[in-house]
């Protein structure tokens, strides 16, 4: 208890100081004195001329909420993540073997075949089938209801199965020429389209949503002890896991609609915090927050960065994140919680 | 000392199994409660529809005269605390924060254990002389290790009725025996009722005040220990001939007559 | 008139004589030569006239190495992707064709050609499947497969049931003409594959004999919108590419390799095209995108020079011969002051008969290059 404050701290302060350092790197030049120009610009009420146009407009634009919402998805994912983990009692789940990525795929691909301009129906669609995926899911897992984790796993197969059959299937009567969005966007994820709604849409919910879990922090530490000890200890352990999965599905169906699927961080990142400050979740969700930041943040600035053509932040999730949770497996071989 | 729960023609059904039926009985406060039973006889259901866990399908339990059908699941873990028989692998939580988690019917939906919880905690594992436990990782220590923390969770939760599935299951010969006085103590000084499944009726002929024998879901004989221990009773509840082989003061021992003869004890 | 000379004449016959058999030898020399040279230049032509459906055994190696035999004449035609199509339509053999990619049935360009393409049965499509089955059942006399996608395995697959299969790879404007020649091989068209040769060559001409003359620093840049997505470029190693070279622009994306590859949306700006050139079949949605306020300053999109390949018939920015077409049209888009001489419709029109036997106005075909967003 007594080492999480300084911890917190620290995680802040890098975060802090990634986000700053994020805002001056990128394919286009923007260096720390342009944007102090912009910021003397926006409070003296001048607009801003020459070069600093352009820039200003990559800056406003592209980068600030690229970063804003690397931030919000890394936090909203690994905090899913960890509520997913407590919920099942199971640290080898997360949000993506619910099969809502797939669903999400299939919804998107679905608005952009449907006539008509309206682009917000794309978004829609891609978040109503996602969470209908997570539904799907659940409910399937609840009629077998043998061994609860196992089947949900399984069930989330079917899912993703089914919603990827049904992917091709569109594709196949209403896709000639190969326009649909490539797959490889919604399977690897990235950040490079995100706009300021997406933000005004995702930023309120995981907000929302992360207040609410840490309010209830204490109750999901009660709820990873089983169904028969919450009840004992007076929770109704059924309608809090309805409530939280679907909190949780609800920002992780968001936020592969926007952004496509970013493997990893839901899994991982809870794993690290666990590591770090212990699986009570009165600390753990504060560093699980902050770290799947830092850790997003990170990957997308080396995403849209290090070359020319834009890596597939998934891409990068994968190849850091895989042998990481290798090692923390290892290392926490013995205490018992795999 | 008065009646503090009572059991009235509870039924259960799971499935088209009836797994209890017309079971009745009056639990008073301060006394220590033995329910008897082979396997499968329904002891482990019988406790969870004691505190809630599981809705019967017949009759009715009421606590201090309040059906607990009416009560919040809050309001009854209040006065009912479990210890479970089984103990599933959880997180790496320390001890001390499982022990705390029994404060929860006290507290608000988004409250957090305070310092007071926790020091309420400490002083539960202290009870059981455990308190050197309270910062070991739960899945690390023993089975019986993890049976004592979770006694200690119970206490911390409430003092009034403590319902224990076979509480001595993961113990070691000594601390069997420790955990049971222990128990005992708690219902003489703090009137504790404690309602406990076990498997070995010698146990609750040293302990228990009061026995129910509980045979394919229905209660066969309850009372109190001396009149309901005889080798009638016991040899219908299990099915065997046992032999009373040991007294000591004025109470019987048994073992299966079978065992004896095996062992060739009585030459 | 006695044929031969008179026994009884003297030796020494009169100037008169000998001219006179002179000229009779004259004739029936003529008259055997005329005969000679007719039947060889009847053989002479027979040789060389193109033949279509000549019964002789011939070899040709195709585009993935292998050694191809063909013997007898090409009657029964299968094509498994569109622009093998496009191919057998431009040499002019659609009339051979009895199994088609699934995808070409309701192309509007095979459609205004021959109308009956719809009612061919469809094999299936390269990206999703082809079906052996069916395709077998056809007794084609020839399948034109494409080199990826499990091609190789299919030609193999078809020369155990004894059916011969060419492997083409159109990617570039040389292995376009190259595809077009194997196939014309095989089926005995080859002038008429030299024809097409020609006619793209010539388009080619008329483009860079105009823009090689643009130095470098006076090009434009341009970049090239894929399918697939805004920020989905043509890198260096495409057909796009080439033909931004062409007409006189330079690819912004010329330096990265591969397919078309991703890039992100501050890279854009950064390379901040003066044209922006969308695949014809890039989807409208995606097209609004275009209004990001970031990409306003973007040279393209505040010159509003952002323009999309024509044509609503077939796409002239994918590896066929209408690709001259389109790099035409893209010089003639970047810079119209140095094309102000040429006739673009007219050569759009008169590139179509050549090819297709009917002009682009006549299959009522649009060019449909404008952009809103």
């Amino acid at each position: 208890m007594k080492t999480t404050k300084p911890l917190i701290i620290s995680l802040v302060v890098i975060l802090v100081l990634l986000f700053l350092s994020l805002l001056v790197i990128g394919r286009f030049e923007i260096s720390v004195s342009d944007i102090t120009a912009m910021i003397n610009a926006l409070f003296s009420g001048k607009a801003v001329t020459g070069e600093l146009v352009s820039k200003q407009l990559v800056f406003c634009w592209i980068r600030l909420p690229r970063c804003l919402m690397a931030i919000l998805v890394g936090m909203g994912l690994s905090v899913s993540g960890a509520v997913y983990q407590a919920l099942f009692r199971n640290p080898l789940v997360s949000p993506d073997i619910l099969g809502v990525a797939a669903g999400c795929t299939f919804g998107a691909a679905l608005g952009l075949v449907l006539p008509g301009d309206n682009f917000s129906l794309i978004y829609i669609l891609s978040l109503i089938f996602g969470l209908l995926a997570v539904a799907m899911t659940v409910g399937i897992a609840r009629l077998i209801s043998v061994k609860p984790v196992i089947v949900l796993v399984l069930a989330g197969m079917v899912i993703l199965s089914f919603f990827n059959a049904l992917l091709m299937v569109l594709k196949y009567f209403s896709d000639p020429y190969d326009e649909l969005p490539s797959i490889v966007f919604w399977i690897m994820g990235s950040l490079s389209r995100v706009t300021w709604n997406d933000i005004l849409i995702i930023g309120p919910v995981v907000g929302v949503g992360l207040i609410f879990f840490l309010l209830l922090r204490f109750r999901l530490n009660i709820l990873s002890l089983g169904d028969v000890q919450s009840k004992s200890l007076g929770i109704n352990p059924s309608s809090f896991r309805l409530i939280l999965i679907v909190t949780s599905s609800f920002i992780v169906a968001l936020t592969v609609a926007t952004c496509g699927q970013i493997c990893w961080i839901g899994l991982i990142i809870p794993h690290m915090a666990r590591t770090l400050v212990g699986p009570d979740h009165k600390r753990m969700l504060p560093v699980t927050a902050l770290l799947g930041a830092i850790f997003l943040l990170a990957a997308d600035g080396a995403a849209r960065s290090i070359s020319a053509a834009e890596i597939p932040v998934g891409i990068i999730t994968a190849l850091t994140g895989a042998p990481v949770f290798a090692f923390l497996l290892y290392k926490n071989r013995g205490s018992g919680w795999v | 000392m008065g009646v503090i729960l009572k059991c009235r023609t509870l039924g259960f059904k799971y499935g088209k199994t009836q797994i209890l039926e017309n079971v009745s009985f009056e639990i008073e406060s301060g006394l220590f409660y033995a329910i008897l039973g082979k396997n499968g006889s329904g002891k482990t259901t019988l406790l969870h529809c004691l505190n809630g866990i599981l809705q019967p399908d017949r009759g009715s339990i009421e606590i201090e005269k309040q059906n607990i059908a009416t009560m919040s699941r809050k309001q009854v873990a209040r006065q009912v605390s479990l210890v479970p028989q089984e103990h599933l692998e959880v997180f790496p939580f320390t001890v001390l924060d499982v022990v705390v988690m029994g404060r929860a019917p006290f507290l608000k939906m988004t409250q957090v254990p305070s310092n007071n919880d926790y020091r309420l905690a400490l002083e539960a594992l202290k009870t059981l002389a455990s308190e050197n436990l309270a910062q070991a990782n739960f899945n690390r220590i023993s089975g019986g290790e993890r049976q004592i923390a979770l006694l200690a969770s119970a206490l911390v939760q409430t003092t009034k009725i403590m319902l224990l599935d076979e509480p001595t299951n993961h113990l070691d010969f000594n601390n069997q025996y420790r955990l049971l006085s222990k128990i005992k103590e708690l219902c003489r000084t703090r009137g504790t009722s404690v309602i406990a499944t076990m498997h070995d009726p010698n146990m609750a002929i040293l302990y228990a005040d009061r026995v129910i024998m509980v045979k394919d879901g229905r209660i066969v004989v309850k009372g109190r220990t001396e009149k309901v221990m005889t080798t009638t009773n016991i040899n219908t509840l299990y099915e065997t001939q046992t032999v009373a082989i040991s007294t000591i003061g004025n109470k019987n021992f048994f073992l299966p007559e079978s065992a004896v003869a095996a062992s060739n004890m009585m030459e | 008139m006695p044929v031969f000379p008179d026994p009884d004449a003297p030796l020494l016959p009169s100037s008169d004589i000998v001219f006179k058999e002179m000229r009779y030898l004259d004739k029936i020399t003529t008259s055997y030569l005329q005969m000679f040279m007719t039947i060889c230049g009847m053989l002479l032509i027979v040789t060389f006239l193109p033949r279509q459906g000549w019964s002789e055994t011939r070899t040709l190696e195709d585009m993935a190495g292998r050694s191809v035999t063909l013997s007898g004449p090409v009657e029964r035609i299968v094509t498994t992707f569109k622009p093998a199509t496009l191919s057998v339509f431009a040499l002019g053999l659609q009339g051979k064709i009895v199994g088609i990619d699934s995808s070409a049935k309701h192309d509007r360009l095979f459609k205004a050609m021959l109308p009956t393409v719809a009612d061919l049965p469809g094999v299936g499509t390269k990206s999703r499947g082809i079906n052996f089955e069916t395709l077998v059942s056809l007794s084609p006399d020839l399948v034109i497969l494409y080199a990826q996608k499990d091609g190789i395995e299919l030609a193999q697959r078809l020369a155990v049931m004894k059916i011969p299969s060419i492997i083409i790879l159109p990617e570039s404007f040389a292995s376009v003409k190259t595809s077009l020649q194997i196939i014309a091989q095989a089926t005995g068209v080859t002038e008429r594959a030299t024809e097409v040769s020609t006619l793209m060559d010539d388009i080619l001409q008329k483009i860079e004999k105009k823009t090689n003359r643009i130095s470098y620093d006076n090009r434009k840049t341009g970049y090239f919108v894929s399918p697939r997505g805004l920020f989905s470029t043509a890198t260096g190693n495409m057909l796009q590419d080439d033909m931004f070279n062409r007409a006189g622009i330079i690819n912004v994306a010329h330096d990265l390799r591969g397919y078309f590859q991703d890039i992100s949306p501050e890279q854009f700006v950064a390379w901040n095209p003066d044209l922006v050139i969308l695949s014809q079949h890039l989807h409208q949605q995606i097209v609004k995108r275009l209004n990001n306020p970031a990409l306003k300053m973007v040279n393209a999109v505040a010159q509003k020079t952002v323009y999309r390949f024509p044509c609503d018939l077939a796409p002239w920015d994918f590896p066929s011969p209408l690709a001259v077409l389109g790099t035409l049209w893209l010089a003639h888009k970047s810079y119209p002051e140095l094309f102000q001489d040429l006739d673009i419709k007219k050569e759009v029109d008169d590139f179509h008969f050549h090819l297709f036997g009917k002009t682009l106005s006549e299959m009522h075909g649009k060019l449909n290059d404008r952009v809103y967003w």
